[in-house]
């Protein structure tokens, strides 16, 4: 998936953002073989156990609005925020101001277009580049997201540092991210072919951190953190709802590059394995607030 | 001591997991010398048992497992102990 032959650069080397993009600034055709028509591009939310992958990812959205305490009509920034589920639906069902950031232009006209097509345009602004370059108010935001995005971000600390400079004094930060299970964990298996498969040869650059380093983080930055959830169960049931999409449009991925969904399902099944052996996936509430 | 039926499930999980015959699987053989095994398909197999059996196997076998009778030992003796007061 990484097809343009970028150079990874040495963690601390310059932004990771030029060869994330080789991941996420694809034609969306490719995500729309396998995600949700929302195309949000992390875990669902399964409190039933039963449902498909559209009604998990509304039921997740709605657990984000409510983690960040909105009543309606906030201003919220989404870091990292994909093909715009999360931005457009804030907009839509809570009337926020969101501001959504990308680093990747195709990204950016892909959630134009679709807030406009959904009436909510006007209510939606996406900041093209990376999180420590894009010029955004201090102390203005009330909600802040971090929806599998942090893990691309060279210096963490320094991103909980402006996060913490970017909202208002009771504002809330939502962060979900894959984890290593702990420190032993990730020196044992970081440098192992799979993790190397899906963290660089799938993301371009990423990096899997225990959850008590993000806590010391945010702790760091100043925060007073409200809550951890697990999530590594949901995670697991919207990867194998992924699995089953990406195989049931076998032919049309694979038209857009060859083999391409047999690698797909293999960093599916690299992903799925490794949960509550190697990974973890974690969604941390923090709030600004004494 | 290992318990009747565990051997033969574990055989079963191995089996459908990394699809060989059954002729292919013999308690002695060293799990990572099966053909297609790699880790993940090891972990897939350590997960499943602890799903059908309802227990939970320590670090040290779920990535250091060799053979079918070696995690037959460490599931039996789970089992054991639950039913053990």
């Amino acid at each position: 998936m990484n097809t343009t032959g970028q150079k990874t650069p040495r963690p601390g080397e310059g932004w990771s953002h030029g060869v994330t993009n080789t991941h996420y600034d694809q034609d969306p055709r490719l995500f729309q073989l396998f995600l949700d028509p929302s195309m949000k591009y992390s875990p669902g939310l399964f409190p039933e156990g039963n449902e498909d992958l559209e009604t998990a990812q509304h039921k997740k959205m709605h657990f984000i609005a409510r983690q960040l305490g909105l009543k309606g009509g906030e201003r919220v920034l989404d870091v990292g925020c994909g093909w715009g589920s999360l931005v457009c639906f804030l907009a839509r069902e809570y009337g926020c101001e969101v501001v959504g950031v990308t680093p990747a232009p195709r990204q950016a006209d892909y959630i134009r277009a679709r807030a406009a097509r959904l009436g909510v345009a006007g209510k939606v602004r996406i900041e093209v580049g990376h999180f420590h370059e894009v010029s955004l108010p201090t102390g203005a935001f009330q909600g802040m997201t971090f929806v599998g995005s942090i893990t691309h971000f060279h210096d963490k600390p320094g991103t909980l540092v402006r996060a913490w400079s970017l909202l208002k004094p009771t504002g809330n930060v939502y962060l979900s991210e894959t984890c290593f299970c702990n420190a032993a964990k990730r020196r044992e298996f970081e440098s192992r072919p799979g993790t190397k498969f899906v963290l660089q040869d799938t993301f371009g650059w990423a990096e899997l951190l225990p959850v008590s380093d993000y806590v010391r983080y945010f702790e760091d930055a100043g925060f007073s953190l409200r809550g951890l959830v697990d999530l590594t169960e949901e995670y697991f049931r919207t990867i194998e709802l992924w699995s089953e999409n990406a195989r049931r449009n076998r032919q049309a991925l694979d038209a857009i590059e060859p083999d391409l969904c047999e690698r797909l399902l293999k960093y599916f099944e690299i992903s799925n394995a490794g949960w509550g052996y190697t990974s973890k996936q974690y969604a941390l509430v923090a709030s600004k607030r004494r | 001591m290992i318990q009747p039926g565990i051997e033969d499930a574990i055989k079963k999980i191995v089996q459908s997991t990394l699809n060989l015959p059954e002729s292919e699987i013999d308690s002695s053989t060293n799990l990572r010398d099966l053909p297609g095994v790699e880790s993940i398909k090891i972990l897939r197999i350590v997960a499943s048992l602890e799903k059908k059996f309802d227990v939970r196997l320590d670090d040290q076998v779920v990535f250091r497992v060799s053979t079918i009778e070696e995690l037959a030992g460490a599931v039996s003796k789970l089992v054991e102990e639950r039913r053990t007061p």
